[in-house]
């Protein structure tokens, strides 16, 4: 079995969980970039097709919002993920690709996250 | 001659008889469950929810204190009634006060579906089928939970957990955890009318089990109509608000 | 004096007509007319099984047919590539009345300079007639409940769903619907016809994923016919719009079986205000998405 054909199978089982059309997750991040966030959890989104996370990150003129693009719920359930993984006023760092049009978001999807305690969780 | 006329129209009576009684025999013997499909409509609406019984509702300090959080939200802004601003489905037992009509399908085999015209919603009800853990519904909460259901003589109990959390119980905002589980009593009372008891189990929020009695008017005049968020709806001045 | 002698009419009659009876309701039941069975049971759905299930394929034989995209502009599903495309519609389609092109030229033009086209399913809109070509990801996906009187068609997502109401006539005067009024028959012992008129015209219903609009003389006849076996659908849909199309065209849908089932909760607006919304995308995707249905003064 080709690269290739692993790939496309592979993308078929992961749009079996995303119902709505992901052309913004191939196009609209800049992948050759990784950047790290750390702040606090204002929300942690449990819901289709992607979870989210919005990040409260200190910044020069106070704090920015930042919104991160995750796998499907079930995709972070495999990885041990469950809703109340992430709560208001948790302090975490997250590393992300940024979206390629400079906004306050990006995709964490097969990057980390760090907790306050030091727990390491794949994304 | 006048003997056997008698006789044959006794003979086609019997055979009338008879095959009424086949007929009934053969449901029997599928047992037949009670009918309760059918479109329904409510004739009244209730903002708060009010438990059978009347009084407050039994919550603990911390249902009191979501509940205050919830009103205050509401008011401020700073909380959504996403069921109503973005039309996804209410919850139980919110869903259950709906001023729209719903339609009770019992079809394929191993399910009974309920739809409902506001937020087009669908509640799927898998017929003699084990409640799932509240374990294994964690990472996969429905608006309006998991449910499944069996006849009880002539009432459908539907016992329902793994709620989302971010549905309220009724339009004030009464709060519930994700840990709240429901049983419905749904049978048929008179030849038009439909009552659902739902009896809320959410213990963190509620100190006691109480319960909800909601009743509709079966109608064959009306059909389910699309229904789209911030679109006309239909004319729902014939239900009652009260309160 | 013999048995025989002993025979009475009276009884003999009183049994003949027993038997009458039973097997006048043997014959009735195996005389009804035999209906495809969609459903065997709640597992049971029905996908487009192939990666650009959302477009709809040209008629057998050839003749008028939907609108597909240019070939110097073909469409590239998410998951054929990770260089997916958005749809430029072929406007040499001889099936668009001038109106219809001059509009979809527009909206391919504006795709073309960066833009993002509008999808039903991608802002929680309802299928419309658009209906075969709503979603294409893997099952369990279209359910049918057939019920004597109705058949009520489901989507997983999203929870869409329109009832096909069985052996009745249209209404005289139907109100517009998003989805249409659809009355339909069992043919061949094989086959569902769905009739629907009375399709809102609105600036996001559509007949297909190009975004061909329509007009309120809209006809669609939607031909669902099960394969013996039983595990594929064979579709085969008929429009007419004479203020939207200068022929009536047909197109084709092909679904496979999944008894993967059964359906599953699954709501659009989960991610309404939230998710990409938040994004805001910059200033040159803010103001693109269409807004998703949304209520500020709900009815009660």
């Amino acid at each position: 079995m080709t690269m290739r054909t692993l790939a496309l199978v592979g993308l078929l089982v992961a749009s079996a969980v995303m119902p709505a059309s992901a052309h913004h997750s191939f196009a609209m991040f800049d992948r050759t970039k990784t950047m790290t966030l750390k702040g606090t959890v204002k929300e942690f989104q449990w819901i289709n097709p992607h979870c989210w996370i919005v990040v409260l990150v200190p910044s020069a003129q106070g704090q920015k919002q930042w919104a991160i693009e995750l796998e499907s719920p079930s995709g972070l359930a495999r990885k041990g993920f469950v809703p109340k993984s992430l709560t208001a006023g948790m302090e975490i760092s997250v590393d992300i690709h940024p979206l390629k049009d400079g906004s306050p978001g990006g995709s964490g999807t097969g990057l980390s996250l760090r907790l306050a305690d030091g727990t390491v969780k794949s994304l | 001659m006048k003997d056997l006329r008698v006789w044959a129209g006794i003979a086609i009576v019997v055979a009338g008889v008879t095959a009424f009684w086949w007929m009934s025999e053969r449901s029997i013997a599928k047992g037949a469950a009670p009918d309760i499909s059918g479109t329904y409509w409510a004739t009244e609406y209730q903002p708060k929810i009010q438990p059978i019984g009347g009084g407050e509702l039994p919550l603990t300090e911390k249902g009191r204190a979501a509940y205050a959080k919830n009103v205050a939200g509401l008011k401020d802004g700073s909380v959504e009634d996403r069921a109503r601003k973005y039309c996804t489905p209410d919850g139980l037992p919110r869903a259950l006060a709906t001023p729209y009509p719903f339609e009770i399908i019992k079809a394929p085999p191993g399910q009974i579906l309920v739809v409902y015209e506001m937020n087009h919603m669908i509640r799927r009800i898998a017929m003699d089928a084990p409640l799932p853990s509240a374990e294994s519904l964690v990472t996969a909460p429905y608006y309006n939970g998991h449910s499944v259901g069996r006849f009880e003589g002539d009432t459908l109990v539907v016992r329902t957990r793994g709620f989302k959390d971010e549905t309220f119980l009724d339009a004030t905002g009464a709060p519930h955890t994700d840990m709240l589980e429901t049983t419905e009593r749904i049978r048929r009372i008179g030849a038009t009318r439909l009552e659902d008891v739902i009896t809320v189990h959410d213990p963190e929020y509620y100190a006691t089990d109480w319960q909800v009695r909601f009743a509709y008017t079966q109608r064959t005049d009306v059909r389910i109509e699309d229904y789209i968020c911030g679109f006309e709806h239909r004319d729902i001045s014939s239900v009652t608000r009260r309160q | 004096m013999s048995k025989l002698s002993r025979w009475n009419p009276r009884v003999t009659i009183l049994c003949v007509g027993i038997a009458i009876g039973v097997a006048a309701l043997a014959l009735a039941q195996t005389a009804r007319a035999p209906i495809p069975n969609f459903a065997p049971d709640d597992r049971t759905s029905w996908y487009p099984d192939r990666l650009d299930g959302d477009n709809w394929l040209p008629p057998e034989g050839g003749g008028p047919g939907p609108i597909l995209s240019t070939p110097d502009h073909p469409y590239v599903p998410n998951d054929a590539s990770d260089q997916p495309t958005y749809r430029i519609a072929d406007l040499s389609n001889p099936i668009l009345q001038p109106w219809v092109r001059e509009q979809m030229k527009r909206d391919n033009d504006e795709v073309l300079a960066g833009k993002i086209p509008f999808m039903a399913r991608e802002r929680c809109y309802p299928p419309g007639m658009a209906w075969n070509v709503f979603r294409r990801v893997t099952p369990p996906m279209v359910f049918f409940v057939q019920q004597p009187t109705f058949v009520l068609l489901m989507y997983r997502g999203d929870n869409q769903f329109r009832h096909v109401y069985l052996n009745v006539p249209h209404s005289a005067h139907p109100k517009p619907s998003w989805n249409g009024e659809s009355v339909g028959h069992y043919e061949n012992g094989d086959t569902l016809v769905v009739d629907t008129i009375g399709v809102l015209v609105h600036r996001y219903n559509f007949v297909d994923n190009y975004r061909t609009p329509h007009t309120d003389q809209l006809h669609v006849v939607e031909r669902y016919r099960l394969s013996a076996d039983g595990k594929t659908i064979d579709v085969n849909v008929r429009f007419e719009d004479p203020g939207a199309f200068t022929t009536p065209w047909e197109a084709r849908q092909h679904y496979a079986k999944s008894e993967e089932g059964p359906l599953e909760e699954t709501i659009c607006a989960e991610s309404a205000g939230r998710g990409t919304d938040l994004f805001n995308w910059g200033l040159t995707h803010a103001a693109e998405l269409a807004p998703m249905p949304q209520d500020d003064t709900p009815d009660f």
